[in-house]
Order: structure tokens, then C-alpha cells, then sequence
């Protein structure tokens, strides 16, 4: 007996200790070392990046790669940033508007169809968006909106609304009706009581829903380059596809290109993954 | 660019049947997508128990780690390419420096290669996702019952079996059901890194569709590929989920 419990006891204790941290080790090296490589890559200039035997350390630090990126004037990488930047947004606002309301009507009123409603929403998340391509370009194509920030924008928000009016309807059921009640008792209208009383306790869920938001759309691919033909139009994902496609690929400015496209989300992760990851894993655990 | 289209009928259905790239599409998806999924599961949960322990930095280290989840397809396909790079890539450097290997390799244009190599890069991309998943479901495990069972003489690995595993299965479920489901669909990294080929080797189902619409334009034939995809996740969805509540049941 004594033995189990003493070799139980050194088991525990490596776990905690050396395998532990050779573990987050490992972890942290594997998650990283590609983003610390490209890092590299990016200040290094160009006889360094290619030379033979490898380089793994930049001997002179150089930005010429993000100079060159942000300016040219055949891959206009600032260009494509701008757009990203403005297509999420937008995209980010409208989808927290929408399915903060959508959300608060689907949680706490019985209406008919309600069932339904939000079982073509889940089903929508199955479809490949391959699928919408044609569809949504025919579309856009009549409404004469091809190259035009609307396109994009329409499309990323039908994408990320479904998910996101599940979330906050989640988000919203979790929190006590009781709190309105007592709101409306003493005088707020229903929709006071959801400004004064609701948001403020849903604020993490909104977080969530904003950042998601802005994430799906910042990485989209597929809709941006079926919708929009003119460089100037790219967003970033669309635009570093076409610096590979340009020439030979400038593996200097590209890199550049990967980190600038990195950085936003980064920070914006960073502050917010908390909240994210609350709301993305809340349905999941109490199912 | 835009022809008049006209009613086919079921053509695209009876080119879809007699086309082996479909046919091959669908097996390399098999593989790709059961390839990812499994590998990302284990090392998820492998980082979310070493994420459940308590230290110092333990926030900043769970952002960082969290990084190669939230950044472009796109972005995460160049950052690979350039690892595998044959000349300049670290990753040949590397394993010749270590003795693994002798020559320089071609990851992504040899086609024994090429499908192990995105499959090993949707693996770098899709561990954080089971890391936060199961790390959320390893919290709601009330401590009281690893109290209780420790106190009954379980060691570690019976913990694990006996309390983690069986509480974790509703979370576990739904994750693993999700990603199988966005895996399959999921065509960015493929077309970006390798667009299917060599030879087709990385084409898989939602690759192909992507290229009938984007390069060749047969929009209608990638309209009824989709629906083949939609029809084989409804009935992949459908399966799994009976499959599982029975193993719940007889648990």
C-alpha cells in the first residue's frame, strides 16, 4: 500500500513538474516557431535570405521588406490592408447590431416560426461557402455590384450572423428574466430594459460576437476574390494570393505582408479573448 | 465571360459519377479530414491539460498559444510554404542538421509528400480550437470528484479514464462533430499551399468544387459537387450524433 501511494505521489510529482513545463515548452515552440521564422525572414535583406547554408539570425536588421510591401505601387499592400480594415468593420458593427436584437427577440419572445428560424440558422453553418459563390455572384452581378466594398460586406454578414444570433441567443437565456421584470416594474419600457438592465450583463457576449465578427471576415478568402476584379479592390487575404501570383514570389515582402496581416488580430485577440472564449465554449459545456 | 445557361438536367450528376478526380476527391477529403481532425484532437488535449494547470504567465502563454487558430488561411498557407520551402525552408535545414534526413525535400511538390504536409499544417492551425474547447469542459469538472476519487485510490491515468473522460464526452462530441464538419469544407489552405496538386494528390472534394468555379467557371458543376458535399456532411452529422448518444446511453 505504502509503495502504490509513493509511486502514485512520484508520478504526480513529475507531472507537475518536468513534464509540465517540457510540455509547455514544446507547446509554446510549436505554436510560435513559424510566426518567430517569418519574423526573421522579414528583416532580413535579400542576399541574406537566400543564402547558402542558411541564415537563421538577420546579420542587419532592414524594414526595406515592409517598406517595400506597404508601398508598391504593383501590389499595393497598404491598399489591401485599408480594405480589410474597412470591410470588417462595417461588417463587425452591422453583425453586432443585428444579432444583438435578433438575439434578444429569439431568447425572451415566443413568436411562431421561432423553432424553425433558428434551425435554418444552425443549418446555414453547414453549407461549404463554395456553395454561395455562384448564387451570391449572379446577385451581385445584377445589382451591378461587383468591385464594391457592399458586396463583400453584404456577403461576410450573411456568413457571420447565423452564428452569432446563436451565440447571443445563448448568451441572453443565461441571464435571469427576472432582472427585466423587476426593470419594467419599476417603470422602463421593454426596450429600456434591454438598454439599462440586459446589455450591460450581455457585454462580454457582445464582445465575443464583435470579435468573431471581425475575425471570419478578416480571413475570408473565397468571397474576395469571386466579388471583386480590380486590384485596388482586394482585401488582404485576396491581396497576399496575388503577390504570390506576381512574377516570382518576393518571399521578402510577402513575409512583411504576413506579419502586417498578423498584428490586427493579434491585438485585438489579446485584449479580448476572454470574453471570446466564453461565449464560443458557453453553449458547448452546458450542452 | 458570361454564357446564357440553359437546362441540363442531371448532366452534372452523371459527369460528377463518371469523373475519377471526384471520386478521388472524395477519398483524399477521407483523409484529410480524419488526418487533421484526430491529430488535432490529441495534441489539443494534451495542450489543454497542460493549460488546466496552474503557473506563472499562464494567461499570456494560453493567448500565444491560441495565435495559429485566429490568423487568415491565406496567412497560415504562406507561412508554411515558406517553411517547407526545399532550398531556403527551415524545415529541410533542420532535419538535415539533426540527421533525419539527407537530401532536401520537396514537401509540397512530391506527391507522397505533399498530402502529409497540409495535413501537418491543418494540424499546427487547428489545435488551439480543441485546446480552448476542452480546456472550457476540463474547468466544469467539479474538483470534488478528483478529490473523491483520489481518496478511493485512484492514481492519475484511472482519473483521467473514470471522472475527466466520461464528463468531458458532451464537449468532446460537439467539437470534434464541428471541426469534422468545417474540415471537410474547408478549401482555403489546400488552395492556397498546393491547389490541389501534385497530380492531384491534395485534391479533396472542396478543393476541386472551389476550382471548377474559380478557375474553370463551370459554376454548374461546382453547384452540384457542393450539393454532394452538403448531402454527405447532413448524413455524416446525422450518423454521429445517433452514433454518440448510443455510446452515452449504454455509459
Amino acid at each position: 500500500m505504502r509503495r502504490r501511494l509513493s509511486s502514485a505521489s512520484l508520478v504526480e510529482r513529475l507531472l507537475g513538474g518536468p513534464v509540465l513545463w517540457t510540455g509547455l515548452a514544446v507547446l509554446t515552440a510549436f505554436a510560435l516557431g513559424p510566426f518567430v521564422w517569418m519574423l526573421l525572414t522579414s528583416l532580413k535583406d535579400r542576399q541574406e535570405l537566400y543564402a547558402t547554408p542558411l541564415r537563421y539570425l538577420p546579420e542587419h536588421i532592414t524594414f526595406d521588406n515592409y517598406i517595400e510591401a506597404w508601398t508598391s505601387p504593383i501590389t499595393p499592400f497598404s491598399r489591401f490592408f485599408l480594405n480589410s480594415l474597412w470591410v470588417c468593420s462595417v461588417t463587425m458593427v452591422a453583425t453586432t447590431a443585428v444579432s444583438v436584437l435578433a438575439g434578444y427577440a429569439i431568447a425572451r419572445f415566443r413568436f411562431a416560426g421561432r423553432d424553425t428560424l433558428l434551425l435554418i440558422f444552425l443549418a446555414t453553418q453547414m453549407f461549404p461557402s463554395v456553395l454561395l459563390i455562384a448564387p451570391l455572384l449572379t446577385q451581385w452581378r445584377a445589382l451591378g455590384l461587383i468591385d464594391t466594398y457592399q458586396a463583400l460586406i453584404y456577403s461576410n454578414f450573411s456568413f457571420t450572423v447565423p452564428f452569432t444570433v446563436w451565440m447571443m441567443v445563448g448568451y441572453f437565456g443565461s441571464i435571469p428574466r427576472e432582472l427585466e421584470e423587476s426593470a419594467m416594474i419599476d417603470g422602463c419600457s421593454q426596450f429600456g430594459s434591454l438598454c439599462r438592465v440586459v446589455l450591460p450583463l450581455a457585454a462580454p457576449g457582445i464582445a465575443a460576437t464583435a470579435i468573431f465578427a471581425f475575425v471570419v471576415s478578416w480571413s475570408e478568402l473565397l468571397f474576395a476574390i469571386s466579388f471583386t476584379t480590380q486590384t485596388s479592390m482586394r482585401t488582404l487575404s485576396a491581396g497576399l494570393l496575388y503577390m504570390v501570383g506576381q512574377y516570382e514570389v518576393q518571399w521578402g515582402p510577402l513575409s512583411a505582408g504576413v506579419i502586417m496581416s498578423t498584428v490586427p488580430v493579434a491585438v485585438l485577440f489579446t485584449f479580448l479573448q476572454r470574453h471570446l472564449i466564453h461565449g464560443l465554449t458557453a453553449g458547448a459545456v452546458k450542452g | 465571360m458570361s454564357q446564357p445557361s440553359r437546362f441540363v438536367g442531371l448532366a452534372n450528376y452523371v459527369h460528377l459519377v463518371e469523373d475519377p478526380v471526384f471520386w478521388l476527391s472524395l477519398w483524399n477529403s477521407f483523409v484529410w479530414v480524419f488526418g487533421s481532425v484526430i491529430l488535432q484532437f490529441i495534441a489539443g488535449f494534451a495542450a489543454a491539460l497542460l493549460l488546466h494547470r496552474a503557473f506563472v504567465g499562464r494567461g499570456l502563454l494560453r493567448t500565444l498559444t491560441l495565435l495559429p487558430w485566429i490568423i487568415p488561411g491565406v496567412v497560415v498557407g504562406l507561412i508554411w510554404e515558406w517553411l517547407y520551402q526545399p532550398n531556403y525552408g527551415v524545415i529541410n535545414d533542420l532535419l538535415i542538421k539533426t540527421g533525419w534526413l539527407h537530401d532536401r525535400v520537396a514537401w509540397l511538390s512530391n506527391p507522397d509528400l505533399a498530402m502529409g504536409a497540409v495535413v501537418f499544417t491543418n494540424v499546427w492551425r487547428g489545435i488551439p480550437f480543441f485546446a480552448i474547447m476542452l480546456l472550457a469542459g476540463l474547468q466544469a469538472v467539479p474538483e470534488e470528484l478528483y478529490e473523491a476519487a483520489r481518496i478511493d485510490g485512484a492514481g492519475v491515468w484511472a482519473r483521467f479514464w473514470h471522472v475527466t473522460l466520461p464528463l468531458m464526452r458532451p464537449i468532446i462530441v460537439v467539437a470534434t462533430a464541428t471541426r469534422i464538419i468545417w474540415t471537410f469544407n474547408y478549401a482555403d489552405l489546400i488552395f492556397v499551399m498546393t491547389s490541389g496538386g501534385p497530380a492531384n494528390a491534395t485534391q479533396i472534394t472542396s478543393t476541386y468544387t472551389l476550382m471548377q468555379a474559380y478557375s474553370n467557371l463551370d459554376f454548374g458543376y461546382a453547384a452540384a459537387l457542393s450539393v454532394v458535399l452538403l448531402i454527405i456532411m447532413l448524413a455524416f452529422t446525422a450518423a454521429y450524433l445517433r452514433v454518440t448518444r448510443g455510446v452515452e446511453e449504454v455509459g
